[in-house]
């Protein structure tokens, strides 16, 4: 039992214990905001750039991590459209733990804002009608009577990301740098592992995830069942 | 008609098939900084020979452990000595060459000596893992023996092969970084320039191809090392610097 908590707690797994945790809390508050403004948008009418956003937000479940990545970094690099100001301000993307972040959010993000957006979907009109027809304003409605709707949903939502990000291993991999003790997490820590040739290392790790990923999964399933 | 037909599609069928069963293929691993070369070795042997090539790339470490856990990587390159503290067993070696330590610049940049890396207009100096990588291994002790090491600080990233490096100097993210002559040569239209670093600040890196003990009978990998020792080989092998 030793030995297994040695291999957690050396070679910079502490960093990528701490980074890991840090990026899915960071991340949980990024998706929650996305998801809740997410289901404003979706109860307004839907007009050019909603569709523009839900398109652009969706393209992470459909195109291949690494290209994703790619494409980030050429925006987010220092001579990218966002980077560049960025960089002049002195607020680094790349190899930082900004990067990671922004790895992890940008991977769970249509997973929240899909199940949002079919709970909103799915409502009753008639409750969003009424509601303006006793004088309520967009926001009143939005925050009385849509969202503790689409609670449940934006829950579900906000859990399904929480797992998928934390297995992100592609666009973490550019973003971040993949630089040990500083911006890997352990599903990179996986992936260096594995190709380490380190399988002892790789077993434990993954076991680690596994165990979360199924805490994750049983607290959807009750959730969905209560 | 029909009959001519049917004859017309055996017949097309039975010559792509038995020019598949003709056609024997024979894996190889090479340290990723080496993946141009050796990519456009295995277009001419299997132009010349019909036989097909899979390579697979990554940093020492990870073609080592590939080889171990799969058993099908006929031919390793890379650096001998990484090849000698594996577990796997080489029954031969053949040399390729001696790899060379370069510090290549991004465009915009330009450096006079590698010295200037621990200059204010240097801001972010990456390398290869000094572990798992033959360049990360080189540069590393580069930086010891050479004095920058101290210089540096928190601008060294140590990132996992030679390509990453190769590819952030391109898009400009990092201002330097460590690699071989090999890929300094494939991107330098795509970088500001590249320096050769003091061969005696570093352990020699001899690149050799290491056979893998079972393969060395297979009739492809005997034609495939013999086509390595072949004139254009070794003319790709020296435009590549080795």
């Amino acid at each position: 039992m030793e030995h297994y908590f040695s291999i957690i707690s050396g070679d910079g797994m502490t960093a990528s214990l701490m980074l890991t945790v840090e990026t899915s809390l960071v991340t949980l508050l990024l998706h929650l905001a996305a998801g809740v403004i997410a289901g404003y948008l979706f109860t307004c009418q839907r007009n050019l750039f909603i569709s523009v956003a839900d398109t652009i937000v969706t393209l992470p479940l459909v195109f291949p991590p690494i290209a994703t990545g790619f494409l980030l970094l050429l925006l987010l690099g220092r001579n990218g459209v966002i980077g560049a100001p960025l960089s002049a301000l002195g607020q680094e993307i790349i190899f930082s733990k900004s990067g990671v972040f922004i790895a992890s959010f940008i991977a769970g993000l249509p997973l929240v804002v899909k199940s949002v957006q079919a709970a909103v979907e799915g409502m009753n009109p008639s409750l969003v009608e009424a509601a303006w027809t006793l004088g309520k304003n967009r926001f009143q409605t939005y925050r009385s009577v849509v969202l503790p709707t689409i609670s449940r949903a934006l829950i579900a939502g906000l859990i399904l990301s929480m797992g998928r990000s934390l297995g992100e291993v592609g666009v973490t991999l550019i973003l971040g740098g993949n630089i040990i003790g500083k911006t890997e997490t352990v599903s990179l820590a996986v992936y260096n592992a594995v190709f380490e040739g380190n399988f002892e290392k790789a077993a434990v790790l993954s076991l680690m995830l596994g165990v979360v990923s199924i805490l994750l999964f049983y607290a959807l399933r009750k959730f969905s069942r209560s | 008609m029909q009959k001519k037909f049917l004859f017309f599609a055996v017949f097309i069928v039975s010559f792509f098939l038995s020019a598949t069963l003709r056609a024997e293929s024979i894996t190889i691993a090479a340290g990723a900084g080496y993946k141009r070369p050796l990519m456009e070795i295995a277009e001419k042997f299997e132009k010349k020979t019909g036989n097909h090539v899979d390579a697979v790339f990554g940093h020492m470490q990870q073609i080592i452990s590939q080889s171990r856990m799969t058993g099908q990587i006929a031919v390793l390159f890379g650096e001998k000595s990484f090849f000698e503290q594996s577990a796997i067993n080489f029954v031969s070696y053949y040399p390729l060459g001696q790899g060379k330590l370069v510090l290549a610049w991004r465009k915009g940049l330009v450096l006079k000596k590698i010295d200037d890396i621990g200059t204010s207009t240097v801001t972010r100096v990456a390398m290869p893992d000094d572990r798992k990588a033959v360049y990360g291994k080189a540069a590393a002790e580069y930086l010891q023996k050479s004095g920058l090491a101290g210089h540096l600080g928190s601008k060294l990233l140590v990132v996992a092969t030679v390509p990453q490096v190769s590819s952030y100097l391109q898009t400009g993210e990092i201002d330097a970084g460590f690699i071989n002559v090999t890929d300094a040569i494939g991107i330098q239209e795509n970088i500001g320039g590249y320096l050769p670093a003091e061969q005696s600040l570093y352990t020699p890196i001899f690149i050799e191809a290491g056979v893998v003990s079972g393969f060395e009978k297979q009739f492809v990998v005997r034609s495939f090392l013999k086509f390595m020792q072949d004139k254009e080989c070794i003319a790709i092998l020296r435009r590549y610097g080795l």
